[in-house]
Formats: structure tokens, C-alpha cells, sequence
């Protein structure tokens, strides 16, 4: 009797565990390193780094949204190749340029065909079949090491709507080269949000690189990847390593902190910005919006200051803070529309920060969008 | 004239409100009493669940109307998990009613021993670090109203180790042998309120960083005899308080401070002899510990506390185990050997 008592509770004790995984964001790493790469018949392309997401890929067709200043695609153009090959780039720095090249040295021109939008070209690109072709997407200021400026955002969420006030704002400021975005683009996550939210940034003059909050979330772990690309990543542009986390489930997974050594080793000697949408503490401890577990929150900034991390830029808490981790300066920009924090001052907003290679990074203003 | 205790009821019945206890019992608390003929106590507690909704779903429209405002935000989360706790006893407390026999399944010890000690072994498994086996020791030292106690836990495979030392006062409930027996329906009253100090030294050997925490919190716990007799042998627990951290960085030193709640529901196994004990399920608001707090799947993760469940069983005057599970950042589970002098008879 009693051991079937003990039965019984099995199947109750092994839903309680299975509904509190511990692994939440394991899936999210592991669509992360597929970002990038994609394949139609003999038709393939890999994206370096997993640095941009395809969106469509045909003989004769790459669509692209760039979650990188900087490109380089390897595409194999397949038996049927051997033609005018439209590419699409969407979310690219409006003076961005794409190069060809192809394996044993040719190097066809691209030429743009249209400007949709400031920040979206359709290039076309002469291109033979069966061939390896690199394409390169390039900034020519990329290496350039003069002052420059880029802003942040996050928590757009349910005020999509009213989202143009802000970029109409950010559009007046012709001294900042692109935005970063920390995070929660959307109220659930669905592709109809997805889509509404790269349809509303085509009226930025400026790309957006970002990385996905919790309320991607609310809809399916995959979906924020099939839009934007990875939430984990890294790249340089101008003298600073700008580092992206998915902290979006409080957390970061086991794989990604492997992924953020690395990242951490190539930054040691330039600026480098951290940026993820949970921050690992919330200044307002009582609060807790911040990460699960806050021994992991302490390993994680402590890892940030023994790399060298130059700054942090967080969202989720819808309001502005400016304090320190690890040692580390933390700014906390949650003004893009999302249910505010109430009694702090402070509404819609966005930052714009400095980059000075090879000093600092920083001052940071806060911009008010009343 | 006062109805049977459920359990004199014919079988069909007691089925019937057992089977209520759980549907829509989940949903309606109360539903297994108002079956069973207990209707009073069934409105009781279905006042306890309509406050205890009230509080999460009013805290939570606050937290939405302030957004989480930093100058709030404290004591309105302290009033959703009080909440919750509410309605988490009340629907544990119907079924409780109906399934336990008359005068539960256990009464409350009338005096807590002068000494407790511990010695156990956890397993900790947090996909993020990389520890995983502890060994644990503790002991509980109780004079009067005071007490002390120190306790470690030390990995066994890896840098981490944590001291924690709490001292409190209980001001009123069961005490050390010698005083007097709160009495309840002719049962020993295991309700009690005591407050605590604590401080909590964590090592982070392996990440480099060690953190200092200092806490202050009131705990009480109110056996459920008060509220009607068909919950007799069971508990409610509440516990609030504030910590202060000092996290000590490899280059730098920085502060922040932590929200304290509990709340559980617990029963008393064995009126006398042995084998003699406690079990509760509860939730903890802490965030940090070995535990932390719950990794949800969908968008919220992070704010919860985490869940557990712990067992004390004395086997003989002297000689018992604690078992225990935790569910949050990570699974926690164990067992320790309890060593007592002067607990109850």
C-alpha cells in the first residue's frame, strides 16, 4: 500500500522537476551557433560568426539582416549560379560597402540597385556557378581610430507605436554611427511583433545590433533568431569590442560562458562593452529583477572585470541607473516605451555613449524623449 | 452540535471530499470541508485563499501601476508572497483537513532540545558551477528563548565553502526543557515568533569572489489547531526580513541588499515515540544560497525564490535524520544525522 502511495507521487515529482529546468537557455545557445548558415538544393552560405541571420537564400538570391557593421560571407553559388545574384542587406551601415571575390581571384563588382530604406540595400552581383564567393560587407571607418559615438536602448515592448518619437529624436543626431539595442523589442515575440519591429526601424537612419530581452521570450525560444540572428556574439568595430549576452531567462548558459572567454581574451587590450537585456544584479536588490541566482551574478561580473570589460549596458528595468559591477561602470537604459518605473525621474529615453579608442569609453548622456 | 471529524465519515464521503479537496479544491480551497460537512472551517479557508488572491493580484496591479518602483517595490513584493503563502496554506490545508485523521498525524514537541548537531551530505547540482558534493555540519544551541546557531558547508570537489552563524530569540513557543507548555484543544501549541540575526560568509574559490551577508528576520509559525480542529497536527509558516551583501570582486568591493520572505505549510509526524518529526513544503524569496532563485522557461525567470521541501524525523530521543530538496537555479537535495540532547520525551 504504502509503496504504491510512493508510486503515485512519482509521475508528480518528475513533472515539478521537468517544469523547473535548470538548462532554460541551453536551446536558445545551441540555435545560436546554427545563426548564419543556411543551404537551398547545391546553394550554401555561412555567415562568419554567425554575424548575420539569412532570411532567404535561392540560386541567384541572399537576403541578409547584418547584426554586424562588418560581414564576411561565404557563399557557394551552385550548378544553377552562374547568373545576376541579388542581394539583399538589410539593418547595414547606410555607407557600407559590398565587395565580391572570387576563389582563384576574380572580383566582380557589386552595385547597389536599391535603397529601400537608410540602412537596407538590394545589390546585384555578377557571379559564376559552382564557385566559393566571399562577399564582404565593409565600413570604411571601421578601423579608424578616431572619436566616435554610438546610443542604446532597450524595453520597446508594448509602445511600438510610439517608438518613432525616439528614432525621430535619434535621427537628428548625425554624430552617432549606430544603435545597440539591449533587449525586449517586443511584447511576446511572435513574428508579426518580430516583423512590425524591423518594419518600424526602417525609418532609422542608423543599424541596430541587439540582442533579445525576456518578452522574446513569450512565444518560442527560436523565433527572435530567425529575425535579428544570434543573441550571443561579438564583434569590433572602430576600436571597441562590443560583446553580446543572452541573459534573456536570468541566466547564461554553460555554453555561452565558454563562447564569452574567448570574447574576453580577444577584448583584453581594446575598449570593450558588454551588453545583455537581464543584468546580472539590479541596483535595487530588493527588488530582484536581475539575475536567478545571484552567486552566478557575482561570477559573471567578476569575469567581466578580470576581462577587462570597459562598460555594461543592461535593460529590463524600465528606467535609467548608473552604478558600477565588479568594479565595472553599469548603465541600465530601459526607456524605449515599456511600462515605466514610476517616481524615478526619468521617462523614455536612450543613451549616447563615447567611444574614444584607446582611452575610454564614455561619458555617457542620457537623451530624454518627452 | 459539531460535525464528524472526516475521518468518521462513511468512505464514499470522505472519497468524495477528498477527491473535492483536489477538484476544483485547487481552485475553490475549502471544497473538501464544505463536502465533508465542515462548512464553517470550509469558509474559513476559502477567506483565506480569497485574501491571498487578493494580495497577489493587488500586488501585482501595484507593481504594474508603479512599475516596480524602486521606492515600493519592497513592500509590495513582500505582500504577494505573503499572499501566495496564504493561498498556498489554505489549499494544502483543505486537503490536509480531510485526508489526516482525527488530531492529525502528529502533535507539536513541547520543548526544543538544548542541543541539535548535524552532520550531512548535500548534492548540489547548478549547471554553472562546477561544485556539486557537500559535506555539511551545524549545531543548534537553544537556552530559554535564545539561540545560536553555527553551521558550514564545505564542497567536497571544489573552492567553495559556506560559514553562516545565526543568532535569535524566540519570544514566544515551545523553549528548552524547564518552561512552560503552551497548550492547545488538550495538544502541545507548536506555534511560535522568534526573530534572528544572521551573518554568511561564502566563498567562491574557483570564480574568485567571496561574499558577506548580514540579515535580519522575524519567522513565526501558527499550528492550524487555532483556525479549526480538523487541522489539527498542521502548520503555517511566514518569515520576513532584510539582508545586506558585500560582495568582495578581485577588484573591488560593492554592496546591495536582498528582500527576505518565506512562507510554507508543514505537519507534525508522530504524537509520541518515535519514529517523531516534521515535514513542510515552502517557498523562500531568497536569491541568493546554493539554491538561488526558480530558471523559468518563457519570459519569467528571475524573480521568483525557490521551492523546497524538508523532513526531520527523530528515530529515537537522540538519533534522527533531515532530509531536504531545493528547487531554484539549482537541485539541492541531502540528508544529515541529528544528534539532540534535552529534546522532547
Amino acid at each position: 500500500m504504502k509503496s504504491l502511495r510512493v508510486a503515485r507521487m512519482v509521475p508528480v515529482v518528475a513533472a515539478l522537476v521537468a517544469g523547473a529546468c535548470l538548462h532554460v537557455a541551453e536551446e536558445r545557445a545551441e540555435i545560436d551557433a546554427a545563426v548564419g548558415s543556411a543551404s537551398s538544393g547545391d546553394v550554401s552560405v555561412a555567415v562568419a560568426d554567425g554575424q548575420a541571420a539569412v532570411r532567404g537564400l535561392s540560386s541567384g538570391s541572399l537576403w541578409l539582416w547584418a547584426s554586424a557593421p562588418e560581414l564576411s560571407v561565404r557563399l557557394s553559388t551552385g550548378a544553377e549560379g552562374g547568373r545576376r545574384w541579388s542581394i539583399r542587406m538589410e539593418n547595414q551601415l547606410p555607407d557600407a560597402v559590398l565587395t565580391a571575390e572570387v576563389a582563384g581571384g576574380e572580383a566582380p563588382v557589386a552595385t547597389v540597385v536599391t535603397e529601400p530604406a537608410p540602412t537596407e540595400r538590394v545589390w546585384e552581383v555578377e557571379l559564376p556557378a559552382n564557385a566559393e564567393v566571399t562577399l564582404r560587407l565593409l565600413a570604411a571607418d571601421a578601423h579608424s581610430t578616431e572619436p566616435w559615438r554610438f546610443a542604446a536602448l532597450a524595453d520597446v515592448q508594448e509602445a511600438i507605436d510610439e517608438v518613432q518619437d525616439i528614432y525621430a529624436k535619434m535621427n537628428t543626431r548625425d554624430d552617432v554611427r549606430f544603435l545597440v539595442f539591449s533587449g525586449d523589442l517586443t511584447r511576446q515575440g511572435t513574428a508579426a511583433q518580430l516583423e512590425e519591429f524591423q518594419r518600424e526601424l526602417k525609418s532609422l537612419k542608423i543599424p541596430c545590433y541587439s540582442t533579445l530581452g525576456n518578452h522574446e521570450l513569450g512565444t518560442s525560444d527560436g523565433m527572435y533568431h530567425q529575425y535579428f540572428g544570434r543573441g550571443n556574439r561579438s564583434f569590433v568595430f572602430r576600436g571597441v569590442q562590443f560583446t553580446m549576452i543572452d541573459s534573456a531567462s536570468a541566466t547564461v548558459d554553460p555554453r555561452v560562458y565558454g563562447w564569452l572567454e574567448g570574447w574576453l581574451d580577444q577584448g583584453r587590450d581594446r575598449l570593450h562593452l558588454v551588453m545583455m537585456h537581464v543584468p546580472p544584479f539590479d541596483p535595487v536588490g530588493t527588488r530582484n529583477g536581475a539575475f536567478a541566482n545571484r552567486g552566478e551574478a557575482g561570477k559573471l561580473v567578476n569575469l567581466l572585470s578580470s576581462g577587462n570589460v570597459d562598460m555594461t549596458i543592461y535593460g529590463h528595468l524600465h528606467s535609467f541607473y548608473a552604478y558600477e559591477n565588479a568594479g565595472i561602470p553599469a548603465y541600465i537604459t530601459g526607456g524605449g516605451g515599456a511600462i515605466e518605473e514610476r517616481m524615478d525621474g526619468v521617462s523614455r529615453h536612450f543613451l549616447v555613449v563615447d567611444a574614444r579608442p584607446g582611452e575610454a569609453l564614455g561619458p555617457v548622456e542620457l537623451v530624454r524623449v518627452e | 452540535m459539531a460535525p464528524p471529524h472526516p475521518s468518521h465519515l462513511s468512505d464514499t464521503r470522505r472519497g468524495l471530499a477528498i477527491g473535492t479537496s483536489f477538484v476544483p479544491g485547487l481552485l475553490v480551497h475549502g471544497s473538501g470541508h464544505f463536502v465533508a460537512g465542515h462548512s464553517a472551517t470550509g469558509w474559513k479557508l476559502l477567506a483565506m485563499e480569497g485574501v491571498g488572491a487578493t494580495g497577489v493580484v493587488g500586488g501585482f496591479a501595484l507593481l504594474a501601476a508603479t512599475g516596480a518602483s524602486r521606492r515600493l517595490v519592497a513592500p509590495i513584493t513582500s505582500v504577494i508572497v505573503a499572499g501566495a503563502g496564504l493561498f498556498l496554506v489554505s489549499g494544502l490545508a483543505d486537503i490536509y483537513g480531510v485526508v489526516a485523521p482525527e488530531g492529525g498525524w502528529g502533535s507539536a514537541p513541547t520543548t526544543v532540545p538544548w542541543v541539535e548537531t548535524q552532520l550531512g551530505l548535500r548534492y548540489v547540482y547548478d549547471p554553472v558551477f562546477s561544485y556539486r558534493v557537500f559535506t555539511t555540519v551545524g549545531a543548534d544551541l537553544r537556552l530559554g528563548g535564545f539561540r545560536l546557531n553555527p553551521s558550514g558547508w564545505f564542497a567536497l570537489d571544489d573552492a567553495n565553502r559556506r560559514l553562516r552563524l545565526v543568532g535569535g530569540y524566540r519570544f514566544f513557543g515551545p523553549r528548552t526543557r524547564g518552561n512552560k507548555v503552551r497548550m492547545m484543544n488538550g495538544k502541545p501549541d507548536g506555534s511560535f515568533v522568534e526573530a534572528e540575526a544572521a551573518l554568511t560568509h561564502t566563498r567562491y574559490g574557483t570564480e574568485r569572489f567571496e561574499v558577506l551577508t548580514g540579515e535580519l528576520t522575524v519567522n513565526g509559525r501558527l499550528d492550524l489547531g487555532h483556525v479549526a480542529p480538523t487541522l489539527q497536527g498542521s502548520f503555517a509558516e511566514l518569515g520576513g526580513g532584510l539582508a545586506v551583501e558585500s560582495y568582495a570582486y578581485e577588484r573591488s568591493t560593492e554592496g546591495t541588499d536582498l528582500l527576505l520572505m518565506r512562507t510554507g505549510f508543514g505537519v507534525y509526524l508522530g504524537h509520541e515515540g518515535y519514529p517523531r518529526g516534521e515535514a513542510q513544503v515552502y517557498y523562500d524569496h531568497r536569491h541568493d544560497g546554493y539554491a538561488g532563485g526558480l530558471k523559468m522557461v518563457g519570459l519569467g525567470s528571475g524573480v521568483p525564490g525557490h521551492f523546497g521541501a524538508e523532513g526531520r524525523m527523530y528515530l529515537s530521543p537522540q538519533w534522527g535524520l533531515l532530509f531536504d530538496a531545493q528547487v531554484g537555479s539549482a537541485f539541492l537535495g541531502g540528508v544529515s544525522v541529528l544528534f539532540r540532547h534535552g529534546g522532547n520525551p
